[in-house]
C-alpha cells in the first residue's frame, strides 16, 4: 500500500497481528540480550517435556525388571542411555519418570507457597496494623524454624507421605516470598494513582485485585522462578535421605540406599538423577537472574 | 545501643515462645494409634492390640508428656525445658537433652569449618568479580556461584566420595578423632565435608560480596578517596572492604539455617555422628521425644544466630539502631 509520508495511516491493520509481530519480535530481542536465560528456558522445556511424556519417550517402565544386564554402564544396546541398576532397571526410563514426580512435587510447593504469600503477605502490606504484625512474628517464627529438620519430623510422622511434605514445605516457605511482596504492597499502597483509585471509591477489593495485584506480578514470577529451584534441593535432598516414601523413584531417591551402596562400582547410578536435578536448579536460578534484569531492574545483583 | 539491644531481646521473646509452641505442636501431630503401635510392637509375644492394657498405655503416655490436655502438656513441657529436663528418649530412655549435647560437638566443628571455608571462598571471588566486573574473572566467578546455589550438596558430596576414593585412593577416617588429641586425623575426616556442606553458602556469599561492593564503588567517597590520590590498594582495602562488608556479615549469620540442613546430609554421608545424623536416626526409628528436642534447640540456636547477627549489624551500621 502506497502512501504520502504525510498521510496518516488509513487503516490500522488489525491490531491482534500487530500485537502479536511486536510480542514475537519483543521476545526475540530480550532472547538475544540474554542467551542465559534463553537457553536455560530452553533446556528446562525439554527436561520437562521429556518428563511429562515419559510413558511415550522412555523405552521402558520405570518398575521393569530385568531389561538388559544388572548394573551396566552408559550404552546405547537396549536403549540404557543411562546404564542399569541392580536389578537390571532402565536408568534413562527412572531419570524421566522420577523427574516426573520431583517436578510435579517442586512446582505444587512453590505455587501453593505463592498463593500463601500473596494471601498473606499482600493483605499484610495493604491492610497493616494488627494483622500486619502478627504476620511479621509468626513469619519470624516460621523462618527461623530449621527447615529441613522440619520436614524430616513431617515425614516421620505422616509415615513418609510425599504430599503432606509438599504441603510443609508450601508453609515454611511462604513467608520468605511473603515479606518481599508485604513490602513491595506497602510501597504500592502510597503511590499516587492508588490514592487516587481511592478517592474516586474504589473498594478495597478493586484496588488490590486491578491495581496493587498487577503491578506485583513481576516480582511474583521472580520469586516463584527462584523458589522452585531452592524447594527441589529441599525435596531432593529429603528424599536422598530415605525420610520419603522411594517405592515410586524420585529424582533424590534414586541415589539413596541403592545409589550410595554401588556407588564405587556403578556411578551412574548417582550420577545421572543428581545432574538432572543440578541442571534443573541451574536452569531455574539462571532463569530467575535473567528475569529480574528484564522484569525488575531495581533488584539486579540482587541476592 | 542499650536501647537498642533491650529492644531486640524483647522482640526475640514472642518468636521463642512461637518456635517453642510449634516444636511442641509438631508432636502432637502424630496420630493416636501411634502409641498403640509402639504397646504393640514392645508388648511381648502376644503382641496385637487387643492384649494390651489400660496401664500401659498410659504410662506410655505419661512417659511421653501426652497427659492431659494440650495447654497443660505445653506448660508442663516448657517447665521441664526451664529445669534443663527435655524428657527422655523413646528408644533409648536417655535424656535426650544429653544425647544432644554428647554429639553436638561434631556438627559444631563442621558448621565453625563450613562457615570460615565459605566466607575465605565466597568473599575473596566475589571481591575480584567486582573489581574487574564483566571480563573473564568475573565471569568465572559467577559462574562458580551459580553453580554453588544449583549442585545439591548431597552431589557434591557423591562426587567427592568418587574422586578420593576412585582417583586418590583415600579412605576417610572413621569414629571419633577429638581435634586436640589428633588434629591430623581430625582434620582428615572434617575438610571435606565442610567444604561439600561450605560450597552452597559460599556461592550466596560470593553474589552478595560482588553486589556490596559494586554499590559501595558507585558511591562519592570512593571517588573522593581516589581524587586525592590514594592507591587503588588503599581504597580497596581502607574504604571499600570495611563498608561492603556489612552486608555479607548478615547473610553468613542466615546460613546458619542452611547450615543446620545441610549438615544433616553431609553426616549421613561422610559417617560423621553429629546431631545432624542423630536427627536422622531418631526420624527414621520415630523417636519424636528426641526430634521434639533437636527442633527445639536446633530453632534456639537460630534464634540465638540472628539476634547477633542484627546486633552486629547495628554496631556496624548505626543507622539501623535508629531506624
Amino acid at each position: 500500500m502506497a502512501q504520502s509520508p504525510l498521510a496518516l495511516p488509513a487503516v490500522e491493520q488489525p491490531s491482534s497481528v500487530v500485537r502479536g509481530q511486536r510480542w514475537g519480535r519483543r521476545a526475540l530481542r530480550l532472547a538475544g540480550k540474554k542467551p542465559l536465560g534463553t537457553i536455560s528456558l530452553i533446556v528446562l522445556t525439554v527436561i520437562t517435556v521429556f518428563c511429562v511424556l515419559a510413558p511415550i519417550v522412555a523405552p521402558y517402565a520405570w518398575d521393569d525388571l530385568f531389561t538388559g544386564p544388572k548394573l551396566a554402564g552408559p550404552t546405547r544396546e537396549g536403549s540404557h542411555y543411562f546404564g542399569t541398576d541392580q536389578t537390571g532397571r532402565d536408568l534413562y526410563s527412572r531419570v524421566l519418570y522420577g523427574g516426573r514426580i520431583t517436578l510435579a512435587t517442586s512446582f505444587t510447593a512453590t505455587a501453593g507457597a505463592m498463593v500463601v504469600a500473596i494471601l498473606l503477605g499482600v493483605l499484610s502490606g495493604y491492610v497493616l496494623g494488627l494483622y500486619d504484625l502478627m504476620f511479621q512474628r509468626v513469619s519470624d517464627g516460621v523462618q527461623a524454624l530449621p527447615g529441613l529438620v522440619i520436614l524430616m519430623v513431617v515425614a516421620a510422622v505422616f509415615r513418609q507421605n510425599r504430599w503432606a511434605v509438599v504441603a510443609a514445605l508450601t508453609i515454611l516457605a511462604a513467608p520468605g516470598a511473603g515479606r518481599v511482596l508485604r513490602a513491595q504492597a506497602l510501597v504500592l499502597r502510597n503511590q499516587p494513582y492508588v490514592e487516587a483509585a481511592r478517592v474516586v471509591g474504589a473498594s478495597h477489593m478493586r484496588i488490590l485485585l486491578r491495581h496493587i495485584l498487577p503491578n506485583l506480578a513481576p516480582l511474583m514470577i521472580i520469586l516463584f522462578t527462584v523458589a522452585i529451584g531452592s524447594n527441589m534441593l529441599v525435596l531432593t535432598a529429603l528424599a536422598f535421605l530415605g525420610v520419603i516414601d522411594p517405592s515410586t523413584p524420585d529424582w533424590g531417591s534414586m541415589l539413596n540406599t541403592a545409589g550410595q551402596q554401588y556407588l564405587v562400582v556403578a556411578p551412574w547410578m548417582a550420577i545421572f538423577p543428581d545432574a538432572a536435578i543440578s541442571l534443573s536448579v541451574l536452569g531455574f536460578n539462571l532463569l530467575g537472574d535473567a528475569l529480574r534484569d528484564v522484569l525488575d531492574p531495581r533488584l539486579r545483583g540482587s541476592t | 545501643m542499650s536501647a537498642y539491644i533491650a529492644r531486640r531481646l524483647i522482640t526475640m521473646v514472642p518468636t521463642i515462645i512461637i518456635v517453642a509452641f510449634l516444636s511442641f505442636m509438631l508432636m502432637r501431630l502424630v496420630p493416636g494409634d501411634v502409641i498403640l503401635a509402639q504397646v504393640a510392637s514392645g508388648g511381648g509375644a502376644s503382641g496385637g492390640v487387643s492384649s494390651i492394657d489400660q496401664q500401659r498405655i498410659n504410662q506410655i503416655k505419661k512417659d511421653l508428656g501426652l497427659e492431659g490436655t494440650v495447654p497443660q502438656q505445653f506448660v508442663r513441657w516448657l517447665g521441664g525445658v526451664a529445669r534443663g529436663d527435655f524428657g527422655d528418649s523413646w528408644l533409648t530412655h536417655q535424656s535426650t537433652l544429653k544425647q544432644f549435647t554428647r554429639r553436638v560437638r561434631v556438627s559444631i566443628q563442621l558448621g565453625l569449618m563450613a562457615v570460615v571455608l565459605s566466607v575465605m571462598i565466597g568473599v575473596p571471588l566475589g571481591i575480584i568479580s567486582a573489581l574487574w566486573q564483566d571480563t573473564a574473572p568475573d565471569y568465572l566467578g559467577r559462574v562458580i556461584a551459580i553453580l554453588g546455589l544449583s549442585v545439591p550438596n548431597f552431589f557434591l558430596g557423591v562426587l567427592m566420595i568418587l574422586l578420593f576414593s576412585r582417583v586418590f585412593h583415600f579412605t576417610f577416617p572413621t569414629g571419633v578423632n577429638d581435634f586436640w588429641n589428633d588434629p591430623w586425623v581430625n582434620l582428615q575426616q572434617f575438610v571435606v565435608p565442610a567444604f561439600v556442606l561450605a560450597f552452597a553458602s559460599a556461592g550466596v556469599t560470593m553474589r552478595l560480596t560482588r553486589t556490596s561492593f559494586l554499590e559501595v564503588l558507585r558511591q562519592d567517597y570512593i571517588r573522593t578517596a581516589h581524587a586525592k590520590g590514594l592507591s587503588q590498594r588503599l581504597v580497596i582495602l581502607r574504604h571499600a572492604l570495611k563498608n561492603a562488608m556489612v552486608p555479607v556479615i548478615t547473610v553468613v549469620g542466615t546460613q546458619l539455617t542452611y547450615i543446620i540442613g545441610g549438615s544433616v546430609v553431609v553426616e549421613q554421608l561422610f559417617n560423621l555422628r553429629g546431631v545432624g545424623s542423630l536427627t536422622l536416626t531418631s526420624v527414621l526409628q520415630r523417636d519424636y521425644v528426641q526430634l521434639q528436642t533437636n527442633v527445639f534447640l536446633f530453632s534456639l540456636v537460630l534464634v540465638i544466630g540472628n539476634l547477633l547477627t542484627d546486633l552486629t549489624y547495628g554496631v556496624l551500621d548505626p543507622r539501623i539502631r535508629y531506624g
